[in-house]
């Protein structure tokens, strides 16, 4: 538990900029500093924060920011299912509690244990913990010193979250083998985001059928492999 | 230090449908044994998840992005520092004065 929440502390650098941007946002919107809490607390999930605030109404769109979440959050549903070498040895409110802490980057650095062949579910734990207090400290700051803190939309300092996970694909790449199904998910990204779709459907489509020509390539050579 | 209850409403209706999505593919997996399909599948989501997240981001930001994109990549695989990768991805995108679309 201790190595993920090191290894997550390198990160939270980069995951500050987007956890003070929703305390801005927040404030913005008219959330008291407890609502912003118990919204970013317990949801933990910033994307899915930022569009159900960007559709905020008065009185709240329960319904609107429940659908929000669901939609935009369901890439996470494959995430889960992807860490099944560690989660498998959990059991209890040990599993179902360590899988409330999953976000990307955790994700992220915990596939880069399992490709190093360690498997340790508390690394998961350790990273999702130190993610979700950074992320209360940060919506803190961003909420109490809104009007300091207006940092432009296109400020170069938000590249740092998709830096975050640029850099986490050195240690997930494993080789040649990876540049098909790797491909394939970004062209049909890029095919389902110049259609006009928006989250999470260019990321599900992308992540879908890239993991799925992966999968029948290894198959069929493994049938292949077995008939000779 | 207010708490309306319309908002609390909206806030557990967003917390329900996250812990959903985080613990059901799991919950899923877990509850029936997938075909051998879904389990080579399995071994490729990771990587094309975070591909098919980028893509369209790096696409949409154009050739400031892209070389950003490719410094942060370049750090990672010639000094192993997360940290260091994030920082100089940043600090090239801030010299080339690219700009994240809104």
């Amino acid at each position: 538990m201790a190595r993920g929440a090191r290894a997550a502390l390198a990160i939270t650098l980069a995951l500050a900029p987007f956890g003070l941007v929703i305390g801005v946002v927040s404030d913005a919107r008219g959330l008291s500093l407890l609502e912003t809490w118990l919204m970013s607390g317990l949801v933990f999930a910033g994307t899915s924060q930022l569009v159900a605030l960007e559709l905020w109404t008065e009185p709240a769109p329960i319904l609107g920011a429940t659908l929000a979440a669901l939609v935009i959050n369901l890439r996470m549903a494959p995430m889960g299912a992807a860490l099944a070498p560690v989660l498998d040895r959990l059991h209890g409110w040990r599993l179902w509690g360590t899988l409330a802490t999953l976000v990307d980057n955790a994700f992220a650095l915990t596939i880069a244990e399992i490709r190093a062949g360690r498997r340790d579910a508390g690394f998961l734990l350790g990273a999702g913990l130190v993610m979700w207090a950074n992320w209360m400290v940060m919506v803190t700051l961003g909420h109490v010193f809104a009007a300091l803190v207006r940092l432009p939309p296109g400020h170069p300092v938000f590249f740092a979250a998709a830096a975050t996970l640029l850099a986490l694909l050195v240690p997930i790449w494993r080789g040649r083998s990876d540049l098909l199904p790797w491909a394939a998910a970004g062209v049909v990204a890029l095919a389902a985001h110049g259609a006009g779709l928006g989250a999470p459907w260019p990321v599900l489509a992308g992540a879908c059928a890239g993991a799925a020509l992966g999968a029948a390539r290894d198959l069929r050579g493994g049938a292949r492999a077995r008939r000779r | 230090m207010t708490l309306r209850p319309d908002v609390l409403a909206a806030i557990l209706g967003m917390a329900l449908a996250t812990y959903l999505c985080r613990a059901g593919g799991y919950a899923l997996l877990r509850a029936t044994r997938p075909p051998r399909f879904v389990e080579a599948m399995l071994q490729h989501l990771p990587g094309c998840i975070f591909i098919a997240f980028l893509v369209p981001t790096l696409a949409s930001g154009g050739p400031a992005f892209w070389v950003a994109a490719g410094v942060t990549v370049a750090t990672q695989a010639a000094f192993g520092r997360l940290a260091l990768s994030i920082a100089m991805g940043v600090a090239a995108l801030w010299l080339i004065g690219g700009a994240m679309p809104a």
